[in-house]
């Protein structure tokens, strides 16, 4: 089972509407693989309820009524059967890896080829995922069985969810569904479990900013 | 909805929800032109109030009432009152128009969906009566609490964007709303 949730603030803003598409896309990822987060935020969707029924109604045009009843005649009400989201070559899961959840793979395959993995340090890659939303940096993270990612430091929020392998950060071990967040506050330093490859989905609100030695010198070049 | 009175309040939410249902049964027009002359002029307040302009709201109003006919039968009273679906119908048909975004949605049909354990018969009991409880308990939130969370609903804002209009800060509103969300799931995990 799940052990680490997205914060609260992240729920609401799903179930209120008002999170860009890539927190949207992370919270949506972790809700498949977490039914407690879902009955929250089931809970949370209720507010909006209330709030329909409690707002002084604005009056419809007169033809509204008989404009959306010419638009439904004839029209069927079953729902269009969705395609299942093709595989990704370019993630590269091995044979038996658990599938991705359909809001993430669905997500990729809407985003377009993203761009080459890259090495941050010896045993960690990224790969940035074209950004249309007007906030949150998508981005897939794969890390070698055993090595650790940089420490670092956040400047605003950043959010990983896990979808295979694991690591650990200090503040506990994490593995698919769960979701490591940080908001300024914290500095970690995860490493990845010795048994599988990890692969994360991370959304970044602000570029992270690396500390060290060996950050100082990849900020360095995240710069330029 | 009068507050004082829970029976009527109930017995109109079981005749909205009977509306949709029989609009998936059998394309019962009658209980669409019902559901309609209750929740548009509603959706078409909640879009004016996320910034939406009266024309823009209307039209956004009649595409999501499309929708409510066509995915009739994925409502599930156990599930969501009429209100809250027909919320979660127009704030989605705003985030694809008016920010020209996906609003990604857990499939039912995943093979990654991880089920819940089964429920006990009382909580399968209590699933209806779910959302009632949750409004009385949110009518009961200390006012500034409640003040914020339905900010964060009538308006679709994000927290920053709530701490910018209300002149707070930042902390302030996050910890609010985490007081009234904590609140609420104490009271939601007393009632299952």
């Amino acid at each position: 089972m799940v052990q680490f949730h997205p914060p609260d603030e992240l729920l609401l803003g799903y179930a209120a509407g008002s999170l860009s598409e890539p927190w949207s896309v992370l919270v949506a990822t972790h809700l498949t693989l977490c039914p407690d987060c879902r009955r929250a935020t089931a809970d949370l969707e209720e507010i909006g309820g209330l709030a329909i029924e409690d707002l002084a109604p604005v009056a419809m045009s007169p033809t509204a009524l008989s404009s959306v009843m010419a638009a439904v005649a004839g029209a069927s009400y079953a729902e269009g059967v969705q395609d299942a989201p093709p595989a990704f070559p370019f993630l590269d899961l091995a044979v038996g890896d658990p599938p991705l959840p359909r809001p993430l793979a669905t997500y990729l395959n809407r985003a377009g080829t993203p761009h080459a993995w890259r090495t941050l340090l010896p045993g960690v890659q990224e790969a940035a995922l074209p950004a249309h939303a007007a906030s949150g940096r998508p981005s897939l993270m794969r890390i070698r069985p055993g090595y650790p990612v940089p420490q670092h430091t956040h400047v605003g929020s950043e959010a990983i969810i896990l979808l295979a392998g694991g690591f650990s950060d200090g503040l506990g071990d994490y593995r698919r569904g769960d979701v490591s967040f940080a908001d300024g506050r914290h500095e970690h330093r995860p490493v990845a479990h010795r048994d599988a490859v990890c692969l994360c989905f991370i959304v970044t609100d602000a570029p992270v900013r690396f500390t060290g030695v060996i950050g100082r010198l990849l900020n360095v070049f995240n710069r330029s | 909805m009068d507050r004082n009175q829970p029976d009527a309040a109930e017995a109109e939410r079981d005749a909205l929800a009977a509306c949709i249902e029989a609009i998936a049964a059998h394309q019962d027009r009658e209980a669409f032109a019902r559901l309609f002359g209750h929740f548009a002029p509603r959706l078409k307040a909640y879009l004016m109030r996320t910034g939406s302009d009266p024309g823009k709201a209307e039209e956004l109003v009649q595409e999501a009432m499309i929708l409510v006919w066509r995915k009739a039968a994925t409502f599930d009273r156990r599930q969501a009152s009429a209100a809250t679906w027909l919320f979660t119908i127009a704030r989605n048909r705003r985030i694809d128009v008016i920010r020209r975004e996906r609003r990604p949605e857990v499939d039912p049909m995943d093979p990654a969906l991880v089920n819940p354990p089964p429920p006990s018969a009382e909580e399968a009991m209590g699933t209806g009566q779910r959302d009632l409880r949750l409004r009385a308990a949110i009518r009961e939130l200390p006012v500034e609490q409640a003040d914020l969370l339905q900010q964060a609903f009538y308006e679709g804002l994000s927290h920053s964007e709530i701490a910018e209009v209300r002149g707070l800060p930042l902390g302030t509103v996050k910890s609010r709303l985490r007081l009234a969300f904590t609140r609420l799931r104490k009271i939601m995990a007393e009632h299952i």
